[in-house]
């Protein structure tokens, strides 16, 4: 996405709250892996939802929850679409996060003690812990795949992790810290050839990479609507039709079922299974709304490549700043000024306009790798102007100077 | 309630001050305080609930309170300062009596709470209690 000046401010007249100004300032909105700002068109579908046709989906006999169950199953169809899969491989979830707490808890109910699950260091904790505490219940065991100096995944460490006990690999696609690409269709091959399942993390490379879930052949994906300018409170989890056919529930209540009695329950086919109790109906068509959104702005990668990489090298220019994390990555950068801890970066920059993160931004190990306790993360989304890079830039120095 | 001397001239500067400056403010007051003794950054001298490494130490002479402190965040070592410059040589009865009391009204008059992150913003009240805590407990 280029835009000359005019397109650009029309663009921004897409998002509501980028017109804001804080503390008398333009926002800078530098917080997007956290989650991303709304376009009108999903505030607007949400709108309409309660306003045209709020009913609850599936079972109702009447006009509204037939409108209703058609607006929600056709974002199904249309998230299938986007990601390359089956409208019944795709399951609504509430978050990225819920979705890998369903596939740890259901996934590891069949494995056995001794089998193996392979995690690498660059994960969010939703991808991590879930993983870890499961494993710690049912005597699985986990190892970690190790990172390169510059952040990437070392792949020949992975190699050696897998064996014939391995069950799962759980992996993101970008990370939220370092903004790392992992090599997914190579990391797929190789668990496969030893019969493991392969769980993609893909809430941070859905607003940027083309995600097409038949050519990567992952067995499971999760992402998170709010972070490609949908609404908050909605996931999907992606997993093959025949493996969520086999994998046991992992809520159970309304919607879910085929029968049930006093002695017994049958579970209704996928996605149903694992969609028990009335989901996030709004939200669902929210995202809907933020797909579609996506596919208007198919140049949203290079845009972000291009503003990524003006980034890293204006920081880069600042002697006191050190950027982490490999040279070709994800829309995120993770940075610490010499003596200046995080949250005071974060804090000094918020006072000037500008949004950002600190902490261990939910990457404890990761952070353990590189010896650090925090660090100030800026991260972009299509919006992201070069001239804000600017502002970030004047603000850093302006920081410098009075932290001296 | 009087506020002590620095506190009260902070008071009054910040309260003037837009958000930006009020933070820059905060860490100018932090570059003077004194060094802390390596030694004394011990678990014992930690402040509890601080995201990042912060320290006190209390101790008293001729029934007056001083104390020491450090944080590796700028800002927390700007509050730390205006802490001790303003209740470092004070009656130790005076201090457990009025500390609360002028730290509310000095915090309500700058917003300077508002300023801060909310981790942050916790901290200041965590090393008023510690040091109010620490303070009693000396005999």
């Amino acid at each position: 996405m280029k835009f000359k000046k005019k397109s650009e401010e029309r663009f921004m007249d897409n998002f509501p709250l980028l017109q804001k100004k804080v503390y008398g300032k333009p926002l800078v909105y530098l917080d997007n892996a956290a989650t991303t700002q709304k376009p009108e068109s999903v505030l607007k579908a949400m709108d309409s939802y309660y306003r045209e046709c709020n009913a609850n989906v599936h079972r109702g006999i009447h006009y509204l929850a037939e409108q209703a169950t058609m607006a929600y199953e056709e974002v199904r169809e249309k998230v299938a679409q986007f990601i390359s899969a089956k409208r019944e491989e795709i399951i609504f979830t509430k978050s990225t996060t819920e979705a890998l707490n369903l596939l740890a808890y259901s996934l590891t109910a069949t494995l056995e003690k001794g089998d193996e699950i392979i995690v690498s260091l660059l994960e969010h904790h939703s991808n991590f812990v879930p993983w870890q505490q499961l494993a710690l219940q049912r005597g699985i065991t986990v190892k970690y795949i190790p990172l390169t100096p510059s952040g990437e995944l070392d792949f020949k460490a992975y190699k050696q992790l897998l064996t014939p006990r391995t069950k799962i690999v759980a992996v993101t696609a970008v990370s939220n810290v370092l903004g790392t690409i992992t090599p997914l269709q190579q990391m797929i091959q190789e668990a496969h050839a030893i019969g493991a399942k392969v769980v993609v993390d893909a809430a941070q490379a859905i607003a940027f990479l083309p995600i097409d879930c038949k050519s990567l052949n992952c067995d499971f994906l999760a992402f998170s609507g709010h972070k490609c300018y949908g609404p908050t409170g909605v996931g999907v989890l992606y997993g093959k039709s025949q493996l969520l056919t086999e994998l046991p529930p992992f809520l159970f209540g309304g919607d879910m079922i085929e029968t049930v009695t006093k002695e017994k329950t049958t579970f209704a086919e996928p996605p149903a299974k694992f969609e028990a109790g009335t989901p996030n109906i709004a939200e669902v068509i929210g995202l809907g709304a933020a797909i579609d959104f996506l596919q208007q702005h198919p140049k949203r990668k290079e845009h972000l490549e291009e503003v990524t990489q003006y980034a890293v090298k204006a920081l880069q220019q600042i002697p006191e700043v050190t950027v982490y994390g490999p040279k070709e990555r994800g829309p995120v950068i993770s940075f610490t000024l010499e003596n200046i801890a995080p949250h005071d970066i974060t804090a000094l920059l918020d006072k000037q306009g500008i949004a950002s993160r600190a902490g261990h931004l939910c990457a404890m190990p990761l952070l353990q790798e590189f010896n650090l306790s925090g660090v100030t993360r800026v991260s972009f989304a299509c919006y992201t102007k070069k001239i804000e890079i600017d502002s970030l830039v004047t603000a850093l120095k302006r920081i410098v100077e009075v932290c001296r | 309630m009087k506020l002590p001397q620095p506190l009260a001239e902070a008071q009054e500067l910040l309260s003037a001050l837009p958000p930006q400056q009020q933070l820059e403010t905060l860490i100018e007051y932090g570059k003077n305080l004194p060094p802390f003794p390596e030694e004394k950054k011990t678990e014992e001298n930690k402040i509890p609930g601080c995201i990042s490494m912060a320290y006190l130490t209390v101790r008293k002479e001729n029934e007056k309170v001083y104390f020491e402190g450090y944080s590796d965040a700028l800002t927390i070592k700007g509050y730390l300062a205006l802490l001790i410059r303003s209740f470092s040589g004070m009656e130790k009865t005076k201090f457990i009596t009025e500390a609360y009391t002028v730290v509310k009204i000095f915090l309500e008059t700058t917003q300077l709470q508002q300023q801060l992150t909310p981790s942050r913003a916790n901290t200041l009240g965590n090393i008023l209690k510690m040091m109010v805590q620490r303070a009693e407990e000396l005999q």
